[in-house]
C-alpha cells in the first residue's frame, strides 16, 4: 500500500481500496489483471468502486473550492494525467519518469540514467496522452470539497501539450498522439486509450521484470536492480552496454528467469513469493562463514540483516507484551498496525511509527537510516514502557501469576521477544534481576530484550 | 571570529571517527546502507570567507507560510482589517500593534530581508527546499541530506568530549509537511533528533526524568548485551552500529543537562505561552543554555496556511491567533537570548553568539482577499528576519512595490533576488562552514554542492546575504 500511496486523498475510499487489495492478494488474482483494473477504472464514486482509488489518490487539486457551480477546475486535469503516468511507470515498470516530466533527458540525465537521457518531454506527453481522456471531478457541497470523493470517466478531450501546469515548468508543446514511452506503440482506433495503455503496459517484459525485482528487493533486502524503481533500460543487457557503464542488474539471467516464470504462471504473486522463499539464496543464514567484505554484497552470499519496518516493530512489541494497540480503521477498531490501511493511532504511537520510517503515503518515501533517535524512542516511548508493566493482562502480569519458577518466566520472556532460549549466561543475569525484585526484574528484562538490537532486526 | 584554516579541505572531515566507514562495492548499486564516509570534498572554487561568528543557529520556520503583506512587509490593502492598529516602527517598517505587541519592541534587533524569492509554490516542495536548500529532485532525493545534517557532519571535528546533545535538533519538525529528512548520503549519526512538544504542553513528564529506572534497566541491558555482542557482530554493520547509537543515546539521557533542558517552569509557560511553539522556543533557549553540543535548532511553527477566512476569529486557525502565539513565543526567546550572558563573549549575550533566522517557505497572495476571504500561495517575494551574531539590527533590506507583489530592490549586491540557497549560505557562513564545498563521492556519482549554484531555474549567485551585517 506504500507503493500505491493509499491515504486520505482517497477519502473513505481508502478502506474499500485496502480491502480490495487484500482480497486480490488472498485470492491470488493475476497481478496484470489487478494493474489493468487500476489503470482503466471508471466510477461514479471511488467510495463505491475500489479500483478507482489509485486514480483518486493521484489527483492534483487545482483550487481550494469551486468558483461557481460548473467549475471542474478543482482537479487540475492535465497535471493529474502526468502524475498518473509517473506513478504507473514507477510502481509497475520500475522506471522514474519524474525528470522527463519537466524536461528532455538530454543534457540532464547522462550521468544518471542512460536510457532516460534519450527520452524527451514530448515522449512523456505522448505517454500521458493515453490517460488524457480521463476526467476527474471532485464532489463538493456548500463550497467545500467532499472528503476525497471523485467521479472518474472519459469525458476529457485529450492531452494539451501547451496547457498550463500548477506544479511543473510550462508545457511548451509537442505531439499529443498517444505513444507508449518504451516502444512507441500507439492506440488502437476502436479502443479506449486507457484500455490500450493498460494492455500494452502489462504485456511489456519490463512489467514482469519490475514486479519480480520489487518482490525480490522486499524479501531479500536488496533488489537485483537497485533502487528497485530506478531501472536504466540501457544497462540491462551484458552484451550491449553503453561505454563506461556497469551492468545495472547484479544477476541479469536470474532477473529474466524470474520474470519469465512469473509470466508463465499467470502473473501469480503467490507463486512468485513461493519461488523466492524456496530458493537457497533466501534461506541462507545471516552469518557468513568467513570474513565478510562489502564487495560480496551483490552476490547475495548471505541474508542481509534488515531493520523491521515501523508496523512490524509495533506489532512485535504487541506480541511480546500481549498488549494490543487500539487503532481506528473505518468504523472498526483493530489492535495491529499491519491491519491498517495507513498511519493511525494515538499521539505517542504515531510519533514512534514516524521515527521508524512509517510512510505517510504522501511525501516521497523516506529511507530512514538508523540513528540515535531510535534508541531514544525505544528506551523512552510509552509504546514500550507502558506495555512491559505487570498490568492490564500483559504478558508480564500473566507470567508472574502463572509460574512460580523464575526460570520459566525468563525462558518465556526470551521466546516471546527474541524467539530463542537464553544462553546460560543470559539466564544467570536474568535470574539475578528477578531475584532482586520479581515484578520489577521481569518488567526490566522484557524492556531490555525489546531494546536489544536483535529484537528489531530481521536476520 | 573563529579562525578558519583555509588549507584544510578533505582533512577537515578525516580521522575524527573511531571507525572510518567505507562503502565499497555498494556504491555501484547505488545503495548506501551506512552512508558515504569519508567524503571526497573539493572546495573553494569560489572564494568564500566563512564568518564563523555564531556558535549556534536557531532556524524558526513559519510552516505553512505567513502572509507577508499583513506582517513584516506590511502593505495596506482592501483586505486589511480595521483593528490592526498599524504603527511605524522605523523608516518604512510598519507593524500591527494588535498582532505583535511584544515583538514590536524587538524590531530594532532585526535585519529584515524583504526580497526573498522561492521557485516553489506548494508546501511540501517549498519546505523541502527550506530544509535542504535545493529543489526536490525525485531522482536524487534519497541521497540529499538536510542542511542540519551537513552542519552536524561539518562540526563533528569541533565537538568537545562533554558534548552529548545531537548537533542537529528540531522541535515539532514532524508536524511540518516534510518531516525530518534522512541524512541522505551522510552517515546516520548526523541525523536530526526531533522533539515532539505535545507531552510537555500537556504537562506530562518526559520519561527521561524517571532516570533511576532507566539506569537500572540500562545496567541489565548492558549485561545482556555483552553476551549478545560477539554473536551479533557477524550480522553486518547496520546492526552493529546500533550499539554506538545506544551508547550515544544513553550518554545523552544520563547527562543531567538533558532533563534540565526539558525543565519548563510555570513562569516560562506564562511568558512563552502554553502552546507548541511556546514550548519549542523555551526548549530551544534551554538547549542553548546547557551548551552541550546542539548547534542547529530547527523550530517548526505550523498552521499558517490561511486559504480561507484569514481574519475570522471564530475559525479554529486564523491570523490573529497564529500571530498571538508567534508574538509571545518568539519575543520571549529574543528577550532571554538577549539578556542571558554569552558563554564565550565576556560582555556579550547568548544572542551575540546565536544567529536567529525566521521565515516562511513562501509568501501569500497580495491585494484583496480571495473569494474565500483568505490568501493563497505566493512565491515572488517574501521576507526573512535575521538577528543575533553580529547582524545589524534595525536594517531593512530589499523593497517591494506598493502591493508587496513585486520586488523593486533586491537588498544585496546582486540584481537577482536572494533565494533560500543564499539563506543557507548565510547560515553555513555564520557557523564557519565553507559553503563552496562540493562532495564528489555520492552514491549516484552526482556532485553534491553545499549550496547548489544551478538553482531550479538556471545559474544563481551562491553568496551569503552579507548585507544583513552592514
Amino acid at each position: 500500500m506504500d507503493l500505491l500511496r493509499a491515504n486520505g486523498k482517497m477519502g473513505r475510499g481508502r478502506y474499500l481500496f485496502h480491502y480490495w487489495m487484500k482480497e486480490n492478494l488472498n485470492s491470488d488474482r493475476p497481478y496484470d489483471e489487478v494493474v489493468r483494473a487500476l489503470i482503466t477504472a471508471s466510477a461514479k464514486s471511488n467510495h463505491v468502486v475500489a479500483s478507482a482509488n489509485l486514480i483518486a489518490r493521484e489527483h492534483i487539486q487545482g483550487a481550494p473550492q469551486p468558483q461557481d457551480g460548473d467549475d471542474f477546475s478543482m482537479v487540475q486535469q492535465l497535471d493529474t494525467h502526468d502524475e498518473l503516468s509517473i506513478i504507473y511507470a514507477k510502481a509497475f515498470l520500475g522506471i522514474n519518469l519524474s525528470c522527463v516530466s519537466c524536461h528532455d533527458g538530454q543534457g540532464h540525465l547522462e550521468k544518471v540514467n542512460v536510457y532516460l537521457s534519450g527520452k524527451t518531454r514530448e515522449q512523456f506527453f505522448q505517454n500521458a496522452a493515453f490517460l488524457a481522456q480521463t476526467r476527474y471531478l471532485m464532489y463538493w457541497e456548500n463550497g467545500k470539497p467532499q472528503s476525497g470523493e471523485f467521479l472518474i470517466d472519459d469525458g476529457n478531450p485529450g492531452y494539451d501539450t501547451v496547457g498550463a501546469s500548477m506544479i511543473r515548468v510550462p508545457r511548451r508543446g509537442g505531439s499529443n498522439q498517444p505513444a507508449f514511452l518504451l516502444t512507441g506503440e500507439g492506440c488502437k482506433l476502436e479502443e479506449n486509450p486507457r484500455d490500450s495503455f493498460a494492455a500494452i503496459l502489462t504485456s511489456h517484459p519490463q512489467f514482469a521484470r519490475a514486479t519480480v525485482n520489487l518482490f525480490w528487493a522486499q524479501l531479500m533486502g536488496l533488489g537485483i536492480v537497485e533502487p528497485y524503481n530506478e531501472f536504466d533500460l540501457a544497462r540491462q543487457d551484458p552484451e550491449n552496454l553503453p561505454e563506461g557503464w556497469p551492468l545495472q542488474p547484479t544477476h541479469p539471467k536470474l532477473l529474466e528467469a524470474l520474470a519469465d516464470d512469473f509470466r508463465k504462471n499467470g502473473h501469480s504473486l503467490k507463486h512468485l513469493m513461493r519461488t523466492i522463499c524456496r530458493s537457497t539464496a533466501y534461506q541462507l543464514s545471516a552469518q557468513f562463514p568467513a570474513k565478510w567484505k562489502d564487495d560480496y554484497t551483490p552476490y547475495f552470499a548471505r541474508k542481509f540483516a534488515r531493520r523491521l519496518t515501523a508496523e512490524e516493530l509495533h506489532d512485535l512489541i504487541v506480541l511480546a507484551t500481549e498488549r494490543p494497540g487500539d487503532f481506528e480503521f473505518g468504523d472498526q477498531r483493530v489492535g495491529m498496525a499491519l491491519q491498517l490501511s495507513g498511519p493511525s493511532g494515538d499521539r505517542d504511537t504515531r510519533h514512534f511509527m514516524r521515527i521508524f520510517g512509517q510512510s505517510d503515503r504522501q511525501t516521497p518515501a523516506r529511507r530512514v537510516s538508523g540513528s540515535m533517535q531510535h534508541p531514544l524512542a525505544l528506551m523512552q516511548s510509552p509504546v514500550i514502557n507502558s506495555r512491559v508493566l505487570a498490568e492490564k493482562d500483559s504478558r508480564v502480569q500473566r507470567l508472574l501469576k502463572s509460574y512460580s519458577d523464575d526460570r520459566c518466566v525468563v525462558e518465556e520472556i526470551f521466546l516471546a521477544s527474541v524467539s530463542r532460549f537464553p544462553s546460560d549466561r543470559e539466564m544467570k543475569v536474568s535470574l539475578a534481576a528477578l531475584a532482586e525484585n520479581r515484578v520489577q526484574g521481569t518488567q526490566d528484562l522484557l524492556w531490555a530484550l525489546i531494546n536489544s538490537v536483535e529484537f528489531f532486526f530481521n536476520y | 571570529m573563529v579562525n578558519v584554516d583555509r588549507t584544510k579541505r578533505v582533512s577537515d572531515l578525516l580521522g575524527t571517527r573511531r571507525q572510518v566507514l567505507r562503502i565499497g562495492g555498494l556504491g555501484l548499486l547505488g545503495a548506501s546502507i551506512d552512508g558515504v564516509w569519508p567524503l571526497r570534498i573539493s572546495g573553494n572554487q569560489i572564494k568564500t570567507q566563512p564568518r564563523g561568528n555564531a556558535r549556534q543557529v536557531v532556524f524558526f520556520e513559519i510552516c505553512g507560510a505567513i502572509s507577508h503583506v499583513d506582517t513584516f512587509d506590511f502593505k495596506e490593502n482592501p483586505g486589511t482589517p480595521k483593528d490592526l492598529n498599524v504603527r511605524q516602527v522605523h523608516d518604512d517598517l510598519y507593524l500591527s500593534h494588535l498582532l505583535f505587541p511584544r515583538l514590536e519592541n524587538h524590531m530594532d534587533k532585526f535585519a529584515i530581508v524583504r526580497s526573498l524569492r522561492s521557485h516553489e509554490e506548494v508546501h511540501f516542495r517549498a519546505q523541502y527546499y527550506v530544509q535542504t536548500g535545493r529543489q526536490n529532485n525525485l531522482a536524487f532525493a534519497q541521497e540529499i541530506p538536510a542542511i542540519g545534517s551537513v552542519i552536524a557532519a561539518e562540526l563533528e571535528p569541533r565537538r568537545g568530549h562533554n558534548e552529548t546533545f545531537p548537533t542537529y535538533m528540531s522541535f515539532n519538525l514532524e508536524k511540518g509537511s516534510v518531516g525530518g529528512l534522512s541524512t541522505g548520503f551522510l552517515p546516520p549519526r548526523f541525523s536530526v533528533v526531533d522533539i515532539n512538544t505535545e507531552p510537555i504542553v500537556k504537562g506530562e513528564l518526559l520519561e527521561s526524568e524517571a532516570s533511576g529506572l532507566l539506569e537500572q534497566r540500562w545496567a541489565l541491558l548492558k549485561k545482556l548485551r555483552e553476551s549478545e555482542r560477539s554473536r551479533l557482530s557477524s550480522f553486518g554493520r547496520q546492526m552493529e552500529s546500533y550499539h554506538d547509537f545506544y551508547d550515544a543515546a544513553y550518554l545523552l539521557l544520563s547527562d543531567d543537562r538533558w532533563p534540565k533542558a526539558f525543565h519548563i517552569s510555570e513562569k516560562d509557560r506564562q511568558r512563552y505561552g502554553d502552546t507548541a511553539v511556546g514550548i519549542s522556543c523555551a526548549l530551544a533557549r534551554n538547549v542553548i543554555l546547557q551548551d552541550a553540543g546542539a548547534r542547529y535548532l530547527h523550530i517548526c511553527h505550523p498552521g499558517w496556511d490561511h486559504h480561507d477566512y484569514i481574519w475570522n476569529r471564530s475559525k479554529k486557525s486564523n491570523h490573529y491567533l497564529q500571530c498571538a502565539e508567534f508574538d509571545q513565543a518568539f519575543s520571549a526567546l529574543l528577550e532571554d537570548l538577549s539578556s542571558l550572558p554569552s558563554k564565550v563573549h565576556p560582555h556579550g549575550t547568548l544572542l551575540d553568539e546565536t544567529l536567529v533566522v525566521a521565515m516562511g517557505e513562501f509568501g501569500r497572495t497580495t491585494g484583496a482577499l480571495n473569494h474565500m476571504e483568505g490568501r493563497d500561495h505566493y512565491n515572488r517575494c517574501f521576507p526573512a528576519l535575521f538577528t543575533g551574531a553580529g547582524v545589524q539590527g534595525g536594517s531593512l533590506l530589499g523593497r517591494t512595490d506598493s502591493e508587496g507583489a513585486n520586488c523593486i530592490e533586491t537588498g544585496w549586491h546582486h540584481k537577482d533576488q536572494p533565494r533560500i540557497e543564499n539563506v543557507v549560505a548565510t547560515i553555513y557562513s555564520a557557523l564557519g562552514i565553507d559553503w563552496s564545498k562540493e562532495v564528489r563521492n555520492t552514491p549516484s556519482g552526482r556532485t553534491y554542492a553545499y549550496v547548489d549554484p544551478l538553482g531550479a531555474t538556471g545559474h544563481i549567485p551562491t553568496d551569503e546575504i552579507a548585507s544583513i551585517y552592514d
